[in-house]
């Protein structure tokens, strides 16, 4: 609960801070002049919508009840992201992801410890980011990526422990994207895929712009 | 040093926020893999009594004294089916099965009388057709007891006792209250890759009990079931407890299961 208000704070401000105050006279547009930019971005996202790849021995029925599991706990999704603004509004750039599970197989025969299981999930893709509002403190964009996921599995299937890879298309789209700051800024995102449902994260922008235009 | 501090708390924040427990887990539960097993052996017996109550329907409709009887019986119980006799076998048709009876001229009802049966559109282990012999009346119970035969997969005992019910504002209805003995074995794959196939002997260690097998579940009765599968030979009961549960006990452990929304 605390994170989904922690996210709601973080997505609201901006707007509050932004919104102008009943007849107050139009802001004028701050005229920045553009300058392509680099940004690199590091974000933590929750809920990331995964592909379930199992091979059929991991679903089998009868396996399962030969093993008793702890709780699962998740990284949650991190993606580290390089980009480069061409234009005012369009990003060209590249993400890769890291999302794991984890939790611990028991015997259902004598309660004894057969080992840790996990499951990552590592995806690279290309991504375009269409900025649909510029302020001097303020973006908000939306993205859409495609790539490829590699899945490592390592769990007990009966007794024995099984590995499996598997590689498949992989996608993310951020519907609502919002960033603020200058040269090192944070940002948070609602969207669906790999990179997670609820993202937090920060950037830095090389030749960013130091000061707003006056 | 100030900035580099809050970097390193806003990465730490999203961090914490992003991590979070996906699942409680399971617990400890040696009976799991026998009730998994058991499901599969109640599927399989239920399975093996529509014929029966078909084939006593069936031999009802012979026994009929007068034609005018016989029709009341085909319309009661097969009104939807088309029944005729061909080079000596009884068909009984219906748009989606047809059932194809031996009855060598005699009736279910006399004792010592063997049908041999198969439905047309059904693949069986081995040539020879299931067969159910009436092996008398038991004196005790005023039950039939049938021998149910199918060739390498079950041979049961079934006391069979014919019931009329009538419920408040309904006609009365037939129904066979059935009591199983006697066991079987069948082979299930769990996996799509033939390494988990599992072969199951089962027998009735206290009579199986259904008041009508095309209406009701078993609801007494116990299975004593035994899987061997490549890695693992599972021994474990199974006892109906009620209609809506079953205690499952393997290895001095017990544990009960409901399964009210059953197949």
């Amino acid at each position: 609960m605390k994170r989904l208000l922690l996210l709601a704070m973080l997505l609201l401000s901006p707007s509050l801070i932004l919104a102008a105050e009943p007849g107050a006279a139009p802001l004028q547009k701050p005229k920045i002049p553009f300058q392509k930019q680099h940004e690199v971005r590091l974000s933590a996202g929750a809920w990331p919508t995964i592909t379930d790849l199992s091979l059929p021995y991991f679903i089998n029925k009868i396996d399962r009840t030969r093993i008793y599991e702890s709780p699962t706990y998740a990284t949650g999704a991190f993606t580290l992201s390089y980009d480069y603004r061409f234009k005012r509004w369009f990003d060209l750039g590249l993400a890769v992801s890291y999302y794991g599970e984890f939790n611990t197989a028991y015997s259902n025969i004598d309660r004894s410890k057969l080992g840790n299981q996990e499951m990552q999930f590592i995806s690279v893709m290309p991504v375009v980011r269409f900025t649909w509002l510029n302020r001097p403190l303020v973006r908000m964009y939306s993205s859409l990526g495609i790539g490829m996921t590699v899945k490592t599995e390592s769990r007990f299937a009966g007794l024995q422990r099984r590995h499996s890879r598997e590689t498949v298309l992989s996608a993310h789209a951020t519907l609502f994207g919002i960033a603020v700051g200058r040269a090192l800024f944070g940002y948070a995102e609602v969207g669906a895929g790999m990179q997670g449902a609820l993202i937090a994260g920060i950037g830095y922008r090389f030749n960013a712009q130091k000061r707003d235009a006056e | 040093m100030r900035r580099l501090i809050s970097i390193l708390a806003a990465v730490a924040t999203i961090c914490t926020m992003a991590g979070c427990r996906t699942s409680d887990g399971s617990e400890f539960n040696p009976t799991l893999a026998g009730y998994t097993h058991f499901e599969y052996v109640d599927k399989f017996v239920a399975g093996q009594l529509p014929v029966v109550r078909k084939l006593l329907l069936f031999d009802l409709y012979l026994s009929a004294e007068s034609e005018e009887e016989r029709t009341q019986i085909h319309n009661e119980y097969f009104y939807t089916f088309r029944i005729f006799e061909e080079e000596g076998l009884w068909h009984v048709v219906s748009s989606y099965t047809e059932l194809i009876i031996d009855t060598g001229g005699s009736l279910l009802a006399d004792e010592g009388t063997t049908w041999a049966f198969r439905y047309a559109d059904e693949k069986y282990d081995t040539d020879d057709m299931p067969t159910i012999t009436n092996n008398g009346t038991s004196d005790e119970t005023g039950a039939t007891r049938y021998a149910l035969h199918v060739p390498s997969q079950v041979d049961l005992l079934l006391d069979i006792t014919p019931k009329n019910t009538t419920s408040e504002g309904t006609k009365t209805s037939l129904r066979f209250d059935t009591c199983i003995s006697g066991g079987g074995s069948l082979t299930v794959d769990y996996g799509s890759n033939h390494l988990n196939t599992t072969v199951m002997t089962f027998e009735a260690t206290e009579p199986v009990h259904t008041s009508d097998p095309s209406i009701s579940w078993f609801n007494s009765g116990t299975w004593s079931i035994r899987a061997v599968a490549n890695n693992f030979t599972d021994v474990f009961e199974a006892r109906y407890i009620g209609s809506e549960s079953v205690m499952i006990t393997c290895n001095g452990i017990s544990r009960e299961y409901c399964y009210t929304n059953r197949y």
